[in-house]
This record gives structure tokens, sequence and C-alpha cells, in this order.
């Protein structure tokens, strides 16, 4: 596996946490560049989900950093059955799900959509196309937050990350039939909201 | 996108509707330092389980909040108990009935009711229900037992002969009884 972030990520991360050898079976050494790996390889796909399905910045800031936590404390667990990458969907969706079973008697989200101007690869050239740019991407995401969790996770899986249902129901846990009725109950739901005409 | 996925007609129409939407959700970025964070975290998760096993147990500790969720309840509890128990026992001392006696006689011309509650005196006057030769009087006695009868034109005693307790007094008359006790346990006792 290559690592982005470089050999010297491997050296700072194995020298700084504590890998245990003889728990997991697999070396320091191993784990640690595993880790940085997943990490460089996956931290802007995770964060935009998390981005996503909080509307919140500095949640999804929280979140990610449980994520890869979580990832970290289960890297010798890891068996190889699922791609890296679906398995670290999956823990950053039980993370968001933990947060929502938390947080359900509160206002879970606070939709406090940020201007995400600031790290968008995007091609708006002057300031004025940002700020439309921007102004609809707030809009949409509001649309996105008015849906129920169940919902929002198959959406934005299946038309921001692209992901097959097949794929979509491997990270979930769920049956693919019950991820296409999601994502068409949503669609009819975003369509009456985002008032799309056919 | 996998054919199987694709929707038919107006499905495949919105779908890629929403699709040319959502698309402006793609591509934000994990902000600097997000790494950086991680590895922090980590660490701090580390330090902090490394540590607990010196910690004092939990169950040992001296729990602030619940000493004082103790004594809060303890508190609410006594002054509960002490406004419940006061109104309690007002409500027996203030306790008192309305009674009507009733006495027949079709050829008195005066009826008075006596007894110790009005210490013998013949100031409760009975009066004639209209066209009958019932008498009738109401008074509102506190809870207690009381002996009483009725004089008849000023000069014939009697008791009252519906009551079912009667005492003879040191003169040789008979009274009669009536007990305004309500608990069942004390009314034994009498």
């Amino acid at each position: 596996m290559k690592t982005k972030g470089g050999t010297g990520g491997c050296d700072r991360i194995s020298t700084l946490l504590p890998f245990d050898e003889q728990h997991t079976g697999v070396s320091v050494e191993l784990q640690a560049h595993d880790f940085d790996t997943i990490l460089h390889e996956n931290k802007h796909a995770i964060f935009n989900l998390l981005f996503r399905l909080t509307g919140d910045f500095h949640l999804s800031e929280d979140l990610f950093q449980e994520t890869f936590l979580k990832a970290y404390r289960s890297l010798g667990s890891y068996r190889g059955n699922a791609k890296l990458s679906t398995w670290i969907y999956s823990i950053a969706l039980n993370v968001f799900r933990d947060h929502i079973r938390r947080n359900r008697w509160t206002h879970p989200f606070q939709i406090s959509l940020l201007s995400d101007k600031s790290d968008f690869t995007s091609s708006e050239s002057t300031p004025e196309e940002q700020y439309i740019a921007n102004e609809e991407r707030m809009d949409i995401q509001k649309r996105l937050m008015e849906l129920k969790p169940a919902f929002r996770i198959p959406v934005v899986l299946y038309y921001i990350d692209g992901f097959s249902i097949s794929r979509i129901a491997e990270i979930t846990g769920r049956s693919q039939s019950d991820i296409k009725v999601s994502l068409h109950r949503a669609r009819k739901v975003l369509q009456k909201r985002m008032a799309l005409r056919i | 996108m996998k054919n199987h996925d694709r929707f038919s007609g107006d499905d495949d129409a919105l779908d890629r509707l929403i699709r040319e939407r959502l698309a402006a959700l793609q591509g934000f970025k994990a902000p600097k330092g997000a790494v950086d964070s991680v590895y922090r975290r980590i660490k701090d998760a580390d330090a902090s389980s490394a540590t607990a096993p010196f910690r004092r147990p939990h169950t040992f500790g001296f729990n602030w909040r619940l000493v004082f969720s103790v004594l809060t309840a303890c508190i609410m509890t006594a002054a509960l108990t002490f406004v419940l128990t006061r109104s309690l026992t007002e409500s027996e001392v203030e306790k008192t009935y309305i009674i009507r006696f009733v006495y027949e006689n079709n050829s008195a011309e005066t009826v008075t009711l006596m007894g110790d509650f009005n210490n013998w005196r013949e100031d409760t006057m009975m009066y004639r229900v209209a066209e009958t030769s019932y008498w009738t009087a109401q008074v509102e006695l506190a809870e207690g037992v009381y002996k009483y009868g009725f004089l008849i034109d000023g000069e014939e005693w009697t008791s009252d002969p519906l009551a079912s307790l009667r005492v003879e007094d040191s003169y040789g008359n008979e009274n009669s009884l009536i007990v305004l006790v309500d608990d069942a346990e004390k009314r034994t006792h009498l």
C-alpha cells in the first residue's frame, strides 16, 4: 500500500502510537504503515461524508477524529474481508449513528452550514461566482438535512460519493432492496423540497 | 454506476436531476491539520486509558453530585411530610359534624334540645316541621361523645326515643348518647 503522506508519516506514528504487536499479531511497522495509509487515502472522502451527513463543520471534525480513533483501535481486527475503504466508511457511519442515538432527545443538528468555500476544488473564478456557488451548496445541503438519517445516508453515498447500490448495502449492512426503497423515497422527498420538474 | 442501479422512466429522469444537483456537494476536503488532530486524539485517548488503572475506583469516590442529590431528596421529603402532617392535623382539629336532631310529639307546645354540648342550657329551641308532629333542630358539633335529651313544654324531660345509646345521670334522669367519632378503632374503645 502506498502512503500518500510520505514515509515520514509512518515513522512518526510508529513512535507516537503504541501499536500492540503481541495483541494483533501484525508487526508494529506494518500496522503503523497501514493506519497512516488509510488515514491519508480516506481523509477527504470521510470528512466530506461526515460533513454532508451532519451539515456541521465542527461536529464533522469531531466525528472524523472519532472515526479514525476507532479505526486505529480496531486495525488489528481487520480481516481483509472487505475493502479497506468499505471498512473505514462503515466505521464512519457507525460513529455518525452513535452520535444520532446519543443526541436523539436534543436537537441533533443545528445545520450550522458554514461557508464551505475554503477547501473546495472549485473552478469558480470570480468572487461573485464563488458566492453564488456557495449559496447554492448551502441550499442543497439544507434540503439534504431535511431527510431523515435512514434516507440521508444512502443518498450521500449514492449521489455524492457515487457508490453502487451493492457497495452501499455492504457499507451500511442493509439489503440492496432496502437501499433501493430508501433511495426511491428520498428522491420523492428531494423532488418536492427542491421543486424539481421532470 | 452499474446498469442494474439505473431506474426506469420518470424515476430515471429524477435520478439524473438529483445527481446533477447533489454534485455540487462533492469534493469538500478535510481541513488542514485534520490528520494531526487524529493523532492527537489517539494519543490523548491512549494517555487517559493508560492512567485509568491508577485512578481512584469510581465506586469508592466521593461523588458530590450524588451526595447533593440525596440531600436534596431528603430535604424535599421532610418538607413534604411536614406540610402533609400539618395539614392533616389541622383538618382533624377542625373536623366538625352537622347533626340534625329529630323528635316526634304531636301534643307538645315547645321542645328544647339540651345536652352537655350546650351546657344543658335551654337556648336551643327545636321547631316544628309544618303540619307534622316532628320537631327538629340542627347543631354543629366537634368530634366527641355527647349526652342530650329533649325538654317538652319547659318541664317534662325525655331522652331521644330514636337513640340507641342511653345513660342515667346522678339524678336518675335518662339521657341519650350521640357518638361522633370517625375512627372505627376509637369507637370500639368507647
